[in-house]
C-alpha cells in the first residue's frame, strides 16, 4: 500500500535527448511539478514567513506593523507637513498618502521579487549540489511570500480608504484580477533573473541600480497623467505602473480596468512565462557546473 | 527483473576554466561542447545494479566517486551516455543538506520529508520511527544550528533511512557519530537490504566496504578500472596503491637522501609489511600472521643497539611496543657501514582500522636508551570480515546456555 502512495521517482537521463536545444514542454512539466510539490511549496512559504521574524518578540505582528507605520508616516509627512495634493480632482486629508500607498504595495512587491530573485539559486548551493530539490518551486515560494505581505498591506489600504473616503467602491473586488497578469509577469522575470544571476553575478548590482530608477519611473508618488506624452511608453513597458494605475482605479476611483490592455498584459506575461520556463528547464542542468 | 540502476557509457565533464565568455555561453540553450582541456570527471562508465545489492565505490580522492553518486541521484545530467533509475533515491551526499539551520529538528524532519516527496500525513506516520532512531532526546525542539555535528548527523541519517528509499546513496558519512550509532546504522542498513533496498556506498574505509558490500567498483581518473566481487576489487585497489606508493617513494628517496638529519647515526629504509601469502601489503587482515621487515644501516659504531617496533592507533595510543631486548635478541656491537635486514613476525590481532607502525633503533648506555635518529613509520589499515571495534582483536567466540527454566524473580512481578 505504501509503495503505491509513494511517488516513484523513475527517471532516465540521456545525454542525447537532454542536449536538445529547447524543451518545448517546459511549462507543462513545471506546472506538474508545482502541483506535485504543493505541500512543499506550502511548507516552505510558511517557513520563510516565520523565518523572517523568528527571534523577534512581536513575530508575525511585524508584517502588519511595517506597512501600518509606513502609511502613518506618509500621512503625516504628505498631508500635514507638505500639504501635497494628488491632483485637482482628488483632494482631502490623507488622500495623497492613500494614492501613494496604492503604488507602494506593487512597487515593494516587485522590489522584493527582483532582489531575492538575483540570489535565489546562488544562495542555496545545497539545493543544487546535494539534494534532489525541485528548484522550479523556489520562485513560486518567493512570489507566494511576497503576495502574503502584499495582501496584508492591501487590507490596511482598504481600511484606510474606508476611514478617509468613507466607503470602498465595489470595483475593489476586481483587485485580484488586476494583480493576476502582474503575478504571472513577476514569475517569468524571477525565473529569468535567478538563472542569469547564477552565471553572471553582476546582475545583483544591476538590480540595485534598477530599483532606484524604477522607483522614480513608476507613478508611485505622482499621478500618471502628469507624465509628458513623449515619456508615456515608459509606463507602458513598466509592469508596476500598470498595477499601480489600476489599483487606484478600482480601489479609489471606482472604475473598471481597461479590458483591452488587461488582455494584452496577460497575453504578453503568459508568453513570457512560457519562454522563461522552457529556457529554465534547459539551462538549469548547468547550475552544478558553476555553483 | 529490471535492474534498479543502469548506466550506459556515462561521462560528465566540467569546464576547465569559467571565463566570462564561457559563462555567457551557458545561457544559450544549445548543447555545450567540451573543450580539449576540459576536465572529464567521469567517462565510459557502464554498469547495472540489481535490487537488494550493496555496491561499494572505491578509489582515491578526485577520481569521480562523488560525481558518479550525483549522476545517479539525478543532481547532475550526464554529458555523454544515459543514466536510468527505476525507483526512489535517498541521497546522503552531505548529511542534512536539506535542513534549515534556523528550524527545529521536528520541523526539519517534515521539511526534508517533503523534499523526498512525502506528504505531511505520510511523514507523520514515519515520525515516531525517525525520532526513535535519531535518539536525540529533547533537543528535537531546538533549532538544528545548536546541534553538535554528531546529533545533526543522527537526525539526518534517521530521516534518510526511514523514508524507505529503493536506493540509498551514501557518501563517506558513516564515519560521523559515535561507535554505537554507527553500528546502529549498519544494523539498519543490513535489515533494509534484506527487505530489498539497494545501497551505493562511497568510502575510503576499505574495511566498511569489505563488510557491507556485495560488489565493488573501482574508479581511477574517472574511468572504471574494475567492477566485481568486493574482495577482488579491494585486492586490485590495494595493489594499485602499493605500486603507487612505491613509485612516489622512489621519487621521494632521492630528495630525502639530501635532507637526512646530519646527526643521524643510523638509517632505516624499505619498511614493509608482508602478509601470510608472502605479498607486500598495507592492508593486512585481522589475525593474519605478518612480517614487518626493513633494512637498517649504521652510519656510526654503536655498541649496544636495540631495535624497536611500536604500533599506535591514529590517535597515538600505543597498542604494542616491542624491542629486540623483549625478543631476547642481544645484538652485537655494530660497525659503521654495516647493514642488516630486520624482521618481526607477528599476528595482526588488531581491530579493523588504521594504525601506524613506527620502527626505530636506539643505543643503550648504562641502561638508558639513546636515540640514533634513525626512525621510519608506515601506516597500515587492518581490514577484517569480522565485526569488532576497539584496538585489540581478542579472537573471541561466545555461547549462551540456559541454566534453568524461566521462573519469577522475587520482587520483579
Amino acid at each position: 500500500m505504501k509503495a503505491n502512495e509513494k511517488q516513484m521517482r523513475c527517471y532516465h537521463r540521456d545525454a542525447a535527448s537532454s542536449q536538445r536545444m529547447v524543451e518545448w514542454a517546459g511549462l507543462s512539466v513545471m506546472m506538474r511539478s508545482w502541483r506535485r510539490h504543493r505541500e512543499l511549496i506550502r511548507a516552505l512559504t510558511k517557513r520563510e514567513l516565520l523565518q523572517r521574524y523568528r527571534g523577534s518578540m512581536l513575530g508575525l505582528c511585524w508584517s502588519v506593523m511595517n506597512p501600518l507605520v509606513l502609511l502613518l508616516i506618509y500621512t503625516v509627512v504628505f498631508s500635514t507637513i507638505m500639504k501635497s495634493q494628488w491632483n485637482d480632482t482628488m483632494t482631502g486629508f490623507g488622500i495623497f498618502a492613500i494614492m501613494m500607498y496604492c503604488g507602494l504595495i506593487a512597487y515593494n512587491f516587485f522590489c522584493e521579487m527582483l532582489s531575492s530573485s538575483s540570489r535565489l539559486i546562488l544562495d542555496k548551493p545545497n539545493y543544487v549540489r546535494k539534494v534532489a530539490f525541485p528548484l522550479e518551486i523556489l520562485p513560486v515560494v518567493m512570489i507566494a511570500n511576497g503576495l502574503i505581505h502584499a495582501m496584508i498591506a492591501t487590507g490596511i489600504l482598504l481600511a484606510s480608504i474606508l476611514i478617509v473616503v468613507g466607503h470602498i467602491p465595489w470595483t475593489a473586488v476586481l483587485l485580484p484580477l488586476v494583480w493576476a497578469p502582474f503575478i504571472v509577469n513577476c514569475l517569468a522575470i524571477s525565473f529569468i533573473l535567478s538563472t542569469v544571476s547564477t552565471f553572471i553575478r553582476d546582475v545583483q548590482h544591476v538590480v540595485g541600480i534598477l530599483l532606484v530608477a524604477l522607483f522614480f519611473l513608476t507613478p508611485v508618488f505622482y499621478s500618471s497623467d502628469k507624465v509628458p506624452p513623449y515619456l508615456r511608453w515608459l509606463l507602458f513597458v513598466n509592469p508596476v505602473a500598470y498595477v499601480t494605475e489600476n489599483t487606484r482605479k478600482v480601489c479609489v476611483y471606482g472604475l473598471v480596468p481597461d479590458w483591452k490592455s488587461w488582455l494584452l498584459f496577460m497575453g504578453v506575461s503568459v508568453v513570457l512565462l512560457y519562454v522563461a520556463a522552457c529556457w529554465f528547464q534547459v539551462i538549469r542542468k548547468r547550475f552544478p557546473d558553476v555553483i | 527483473m529490471e535492474p534498479l540502476i543502469q548506466l550506459k557509457n556515462v561521462g560528465k565533464f566540467y569546464p576547465a576554466r569559467l571565463t566570462s565568455g564561457r559563462l555567457l555561453r551557458c545561457l544559450w540553450p544549445a548543447p555545450m561542447k567540451p573543450k580539449p582541456n576540459d576536465f572529464w570527471a567521469l567517462r565510459d562508465v557502464s554498469f547495472e545494479l540489481k535490487r537488494g545489492t550493496v555496491l561499494g565505490v572505491i578509489g582515491r580522492n578526485g577520481m569521480g566517486k562523488s560525481t558518479l553518486l550525483q549522476l545517479i541521484a539525478g543532481l547532475l545530467d550526464p554529458s555523454e551516455g544515459a543514466v536510468t533509475v527505476r525507483g526512489t533515491v535517498a541521497a546522503l551526499l552531505e548529511l542534512g543538506a536539506g535542513f534549515n539551520p534556523e528550524f527545529t529538528g521536528r520541523e526539519n524532519i517534515f521539511l526534508s520529508g517533503s523534499i523526498y516527496g512525502y506528504t505531511q500525513e505520510m511523514m507523520a506516520e514515519k515520525y515516531e520511527e525517525v525520532v526513535r532512531f535519531a535518539d536525540i532526546g529533547n533537543h528535537l525542539d531546538q533549532p538544528v544550528k545548536t546541534y553538535s555535528s554528531g546529533m545533526f548527523a543522527r537526525l539526518a541519517f534517521a530521516v534518510a533511512i526511514n523514508v524507505d528509499p529503493d536506493l540509498l546513496l551514501v557518501d563517506e558519512i558513516l564515519s560521523v557519530g559515535d561507535m554505537e550509532f554507527q553500528s546502529k546504522c549498519f544494523r539498519k542498513i543490513e535489515s533494509l537490504r534484506e527487505s530489498g533496498m539497494s545501497i551505493l556506498f562511497v568510502s575510503h574505509g576499505l574495511d566498511s566496504v569489505n563488510t557491507l558490500c556485495d560488489e565493488a567498483l573501482l574508479l581511477n581518473h574517472g574511468r572504471m578500472l574494475e567492477y566485481g566481487k568486493t574482495k577482488d576489487v579491494i585486492d586490485s585497489y590495494m595493489n594499485m596503491l602499493a605500486a603507487m606508493s612505491k613509485e612516489s617513494d622512489m621519487a621521494q628517496d632521492s630528495e630525502d637522501a639530501a635532507e637526512k638529519v646530519s646527526g643521524a647515526r643510523a638509517e632505516i629504509c624499505d619498511v614493509k609489511v608482508i602478509n601470510s601469502r608472502g605479498v607486500e601489503t598495507i592492508h593486512p587482515y585481522t589475525g593474519e600472521r605478518c612480517r614487518v621487515q626493513y633494512r637498517l644501516l649504521f652510519y656510526d659504531n654503536v655498541d649496544h643497539p636495540v631495535i624497536t617496533l611500536q604500533t599506535r592507533t591514529m590517535l597515538g595510543v600505543i597498542a604494542s611496543d616491542i624491542t629486540s631486548e623483549d625478543c631476547n635478541q642481544l645484538l652485537r656491537p655494530a660497525r659503521r657501514g654495516e647493514e642488516f635486514l630486520i624482521s618481526f613476525e607477528m599476528d595482526m590481532n588488531l581491530c579493523p582500522g588504521a594504525y601506524r607502525l613506527g620502527v626505530g633503533v636506539v643505543d643503550t648506555l648504562e641502561g638508558q636508551h639513546v636515540p640514533l635518529f634513525g626512525q621510519e613509520a608506515l601506516t597500515i589499515e587492518v581490514i577484517s570480515e569480522q565485526n569488532a571495534r576497539g584496538i585489540v582483536y581478542l579472537n573471541h567466540s561466545m555461547s549462551v546456555e540456559p541454566v534453568n527454566a524461566a521462573k519469577a524473580v522475587p520482587g520483579h512481578e
